[in-house]
């Protein structure tokens, strides 16, 4: 008790100031919205959000499936029953757009229920989400007043537990600071095990990654 | 012939299918020989600006305690606000400012180091004053140019160019060029008749190169007292891209001032005249010379502490005029991708003077015979006269530093040399007042006007040369282990300075003290010429080490060496000197005061907050304490003996939410003289009792808070920052009560116009609550009062050294408004 009382004025300042200043900007902030165009109120951009997923690869398979259909043909009526028709000449059940390939050690059987071009999309994008959550602009004091900017490019290989093999630079940006600070922050990295249907048959896989290094706009 | 249709559709079918499938065998032997990459995409990477803490601090990853102030926190504070304004919420700082502009300057502390304890660059260049190493940031930046102010408390950064570090380095950054061309235009106004006016314009990137430069004009009253200030500064700075990663960089900033300065008052003087008593506005003119008589013997004004019918200087006769050029080029140059040499010449020039001019010389006393010449031009050399005297300073003061960075395996070696030669003149002419009570000569830099003794030469009140001449190898080498996971950073640098003092011969204190008999030629050092070379080295070595125990958690460490001169004001006629047998000998008793610093502290890191934890533990050797004997008229440099200093440094940042952001720091400093002083003589010691007392202006707690919310084109951000209570003597006789200042900044930024763009509004309030304070004056050096109250030594009673104090700043507003065109 006697420590409150002590520091008073210490204590009760911050409180009252935080209430204060709420007591201030909001109603301000009210006027404010009422008068000035919903325009200007700009997003707050959330890092927290991962980047858009990249548009899921469709590649030939469609045409392909559809060239299945379109080929197979009506049974000729003289010839069968239509109900055997029915039954023999039955195509493959039509293939989902989105599954595009079959897993490659048991190629003639029916297509995957799993979509391997998706989970390898999102795993990619849980990797990138990481990297997007760990990146710093350098801090030393050389990177303070040189303030470097460019491009890093980085290759990383990853082997499917999840650990960083090896990193590299693919392409230097000029700047052994940023150079570094790329490096330095994938190494670091902890990354999670490949799903089992990912990059099949691949102990370990590269991911290549630019790092563009800016620092913010100066008047 | 009838199954014809139905195995020809089968057949195909099934050679599409089949297709397919050595499509798809085919792969993994391809996978066999290709490596399939898969490309992420760009990410793109921005330092923090006003993202986290309202630009108060970054995310940092080194090995040693440092705190930043992003542009995005500059911008937010009045134009005209000084570095150490800018620094006020970091933590570690206690600091103050003469009045609400920051155009007078002010002072600073961090971890208890005082500003000349601490190595100050701006844009690499080192800008403490060579001799004393104090410093003055408001005289070399203009803030509109500014992207970056850091501290790192406690030990200097390895391959930072000081000699007088122990406290930690402070680095002020002026922003580059844009690549955009246009021009940009500011202009604020406020309460006491405050303008600023300012322009710049950028070239825009063309063929690699670009550049700007600016212009700037500042005035303001002081808030107490007549008078005001005057500031007049350019800017300009280029880049020129030279590809593949090397660049040249020249900047140059010239600045020029001239200030009236503040009254600093003793705790009686407010007590008897009140908080707004300062300079005069009223001359007294001298009484009219006549030819034959002594006139002006009787005028002695009463200037003592709270003295009754004080008479204090006349405003104009206290000037602060001071004009600085900052010139720093670099040279950055990657020779191979992992190998950079950087080359940075830099150069300072300082010319001007401070402290108060007025005051009165005997006609026909001094040096050469006859003495100083007859001033009021009656025709004789009689009289005593009110003189316009200063002591000028003229600093020029090149170097360059330049290194190597070399990257290869897991070591990152940054290795180099910095030297630089000061050469720094102080000297001390006066010239004549006129009867309004201004001086024609307020720079005393025509020589023609200046006050002459009666053979020709100048008098001078000192008359000394400096040739500092500094050089140090350093050394360090980061080494990542563990998958970058830790860091390891051993370092070394072996500062040396050479100091070459000359003394041309110089009335020093006589004339205004005290006769030239020839009893007191006998004991006047300064009128003999000497020269004393001193040559002071030290190795510094230094271990950081940072661990990062996930993405989100990190520890460090680090322990290093600093080390400071002693001024050169110790060989000098208000040092330790004397003459014996005819010549002046230096008393060699102040030493090099070092320090070993160590932190130990914890970062978190994450999407939503950002902080740190760090306790330091600091261990001085032979601290320096300079402190003015207004009796003797000599600012004695003492080491005060071993001092320790302990303490624990928070700071935390949030990122926006709903527009909210945060800002707080938190520090606790322990400060600890660990032995008593002794001064006085051999036969008669005078002991000071300093044992366990804390430093002055150290408080134990300082605490700051930044509040922001930013929606749309509006912005508002409220800093407070509150100083604890601190003593203000060594011995702890007398002490300052805290002070809690808030100052309020509301900006808007209006919608683009055909012409102007990037329009903003903004209103500054500094002070919102118009707290009374005081602010411990320490002058230039690290000058503390020893007591304020006499106190019994042995024999000795030892009188009272009343310690002086600038009137905290009332509450200041003004408005700004800026676009770019």
């Amino acid at each position: 008790m006697d420590f409150l009382y002590r520091f008073r004025q210490f204590l009760s300042g911050p409180p009252a100031l935080i209430v204060m200043f709420l007591i201030v900007t909001m109603p301000l902030t009210k006027v404010m919205e009422r008068f000035i165009p919903k325009e200007l109120f700009e997003q707050p951009i959330d890092l927290s959000e991962p980047p858009p997923p990249p548009p899921p690869k469709v590649e030939v398979p469609k045409e392909q499936v559809e060239k299945v259909e379109a080929v197979v043909p009506q049974p000729p009526a003289d010839v069968i029953t239509k109900d055997s028709v029915v039954l023999d000449v039955k195509p493959a059940p039509p293939e989902p757009p989105r599954a595009i390939e079959t897993p490659r050690e048991a190629p003639v059987e029916a297509a995957p229920k799993v979509d391997i071009n998706a989970i390898q999309g999102s795993y990619e994008r849980i990797i990138r989400g990481y990297l997007e959550s760990i990146k710093r602009y350098p801090t030393s004091r050389e990177a303070r007043s040189q303030r470097p900017t460019g491009k890093v490019g980085l290759w990383l290989e990853v082997t499917r537990e999840g650990m960083l093999k090896d990193a590299g630079i693919a392409k230097t940006s000029d700047s052994i600071i940023l150079d570094n600070a790329a490096l330095a922050s994938v190494r670091q990295g902890k990354f999670p095990s490949f799903p089992p249907v990912a990059y099949v048959g691949e102990a370990s896989h590269r991911f290549t990654v630019t790092l563009e290094y800016n620092l913010e706009a100066q008047n | 012939m009838k199954l014809q249709p139905k195995a020809l559709a089968l057949v195909v079918s099934s050679l599409f299918i089949s297709g397919a499938v050595i499509a798809q065998t085919a792969t993994p032997a391809e996978k066999k020989d290709e490596k399939k990459t898969t490309e992420l995409g760009t990410i793109s990477v921005t330092g923090e600006g006003d993202k986290l803490g309202a630009g108060n601090i970054i995310q940092e990853e080194g090995t040693k305690a440092r705190s930043t102030v992003t542009r995005a926190a500059i911008d937010k504070q009045r134009a005209t606000a000084n570095p150490f304004q800018l620094l006020e919420a970091l933590p570690g700082v206690n600091t103050y400012s003469q009045d609400g502009t920051g155009l007078f300057g002010g002072n600073i502390r961090v971890r208890g180091f005082n500003g000349d304890q601490m190595g100050l660059t701006v844009n690499g260049a080192p800008v403490n004053d060579s001799g004393n190493f104090a410093v003055f940031p408001q005289e070399y930046v203009d803030k509109a140019n500014l992207c970056e102010v850091f501290i790192t408390q406690g030990s200097a950064d390895n391959e930072a160019p000081h000699v007088g570090a122990t406290g930690g380095n402070i680095g002020i950054m002026s922003c580059d060029p844009t690549d955009k061309a246009g021009a940009h235009a500011e202009q604020t106004v406020g309460q006491l008749h405050m303008s600023n006016t300012f322009v710049r314009y950028n070239s825009g990137l063309y063929n690699g190169f670009k550049a700007y430069l600016s212009y700037s004009h500042t005035e303001a009253d002081k808030f107490k007292g007549p008078g005001g200030a005057q500031k007049d500064h350019f800017d300009f700075s280029s880049r020129y891209d030279l590809g593949k990663g090397s660049w040249l960089k020249f900047t140059a900033l010239y600045n020029k001032a001239i200030n009236n300065n503040f009254r600093s008052l003793c705790r009686a003087d407010i007590a008897v005249y009140g908080r707004d008593a300062d300079f005069n506005n009223i001359y007294t003119p001298d009484p009219a010379g006549v030819n034959g008589t002594a006139q002006g013997t009787g005028m002695t004004p009463a200037t003592g502490c709270g003295a009754a019918n004080q008479v204090p200087a006349y405003y104009q006769l206290s000037l602060n005029p001071f004009k600085n050029a900052v010139v720093t080029a670099g040279g950055y140059f990657a020779l191979t991708p992992t190998l950079r040499l950087d080359v940075e010449p830099y150069y300072w020039y300082g010319f001007g003077t401070g402290g108060t001019q007025q005051t009165r010389l005997s006609e026909g006393v001094g040096l050469r015979g006859a003495g100083l010449q007859d001033i009021n031009g009656d025709g004789d050399t009689r009289d005593i006269v009110t003189v316009y005297r200063a002591s000028v300073t003229d600093t020029n003061r090149p170097g360059v530093t330049t290194k190597l960075n070399w990257q290869f395996d897991n070591h990152r070696i940054i290795a180099g040399y910095w030297f630089e030669r000061a050469r720094h003149k102080q000297t001390g002419p006066a010239d004549r007042v006129a009867s309004n009570g201004t001086s024609e000569n307020i720079w005393l830099d025509d020589d023609k006007q200046l006050l002459k003794r009666a053979d020709g030469t100048i008098f001078e009140g000192r008359d000394w040369l400096t040739v500092s001449t500094a050089d140090s190898f350093f050394l360090s080498d980061t080494i990542s282990l563990l998958n970058d996971k830790l860091s390891i950073v051993p370092g070394i640098k072996t500062p040396r300075i050479k100091r070459d003092f000359t003394n041309n011969p110089n009335e020093g204190s006589l004339n205004f003290s005290a006769a030239t008999t020839a009893a007191n030629l006998a004991t006047c050092v300064s009128c003999l010429p000497y020269r004393v070379q001193r040559t002071y080295t030290t190795t510094s070595p230094s271990l950081g080490v940072r661990y990062s125990i996930s993405d989100s958690n990190q520890i460090f460490a680090n322990v290093s060496k600093g080390s400071r001169v002693p001024s050169n004001f110790i060989y000098s006629s208000t040092g330790a000197t004397s003459i014996v047998n005819g010549a002046v000998v230096v008393t060699d008793v102040v030493k090099q005061e070092t320090s070993v610093n160590m932190d130990a502290g914890f970062r978190y890191l994450s999407d939503i907050f950002t902080g740190s934890v760090t306790a330091f533990n600091t261990q001085f050797k032979n601290r320096i304490a300079s402190a003015f004997d207004t009796v003797n008229q000599r600012t004695v440099d003492n080491n005060v003996g071993d001092a320790t200093l302990r303490g624990l440094e928070m700071e935390a940042g949030t990122r926006p939410f709903n527009g909210f952001s945060a800002y707080a720091s938190f520090t606790y400093t322990k400060s600890n003289i660990k032995s008593d002083l002794r001064l006085g003589s051999a036969t008669v010691p005078i002991i000071y009792p300093l044992a366990g007392k804390e430093f002055p202006d150290t408080p134990k707690r300082l605490a700051a808070v930044n509040l922001q919310y930013a929606s749309g084109p509006f912005l508002a951000s409220l800093n407070n920052k509150y100083t604890g209570k601190h003593f203000t003597t060594l011995v702890n006789d007398d002490s300052n009560s805290g002070r809690f200042v808030s100052d309020l900044s509301l900006g808007y930024r209006a919608p683009n116009g055909d012409f102007f763009s990037n329009i903003t509004l903004r209103f500054n309030v500094s002070n919102v609550f118009d707290h009374k304070y005081l602010s411990l004056s320490s002058g230039s050096g690290t000058g503390f009062t020893n007591n304020a109250s006499p106190f019994v030594s042995g024999t000795t009673t030892v009188a009272a050294q009343t310690p002086f104090f600038f009137v905290g700043a009332p509450r200041f507003s003004s408005i700004s408004i800026s676009a770019d065109f």
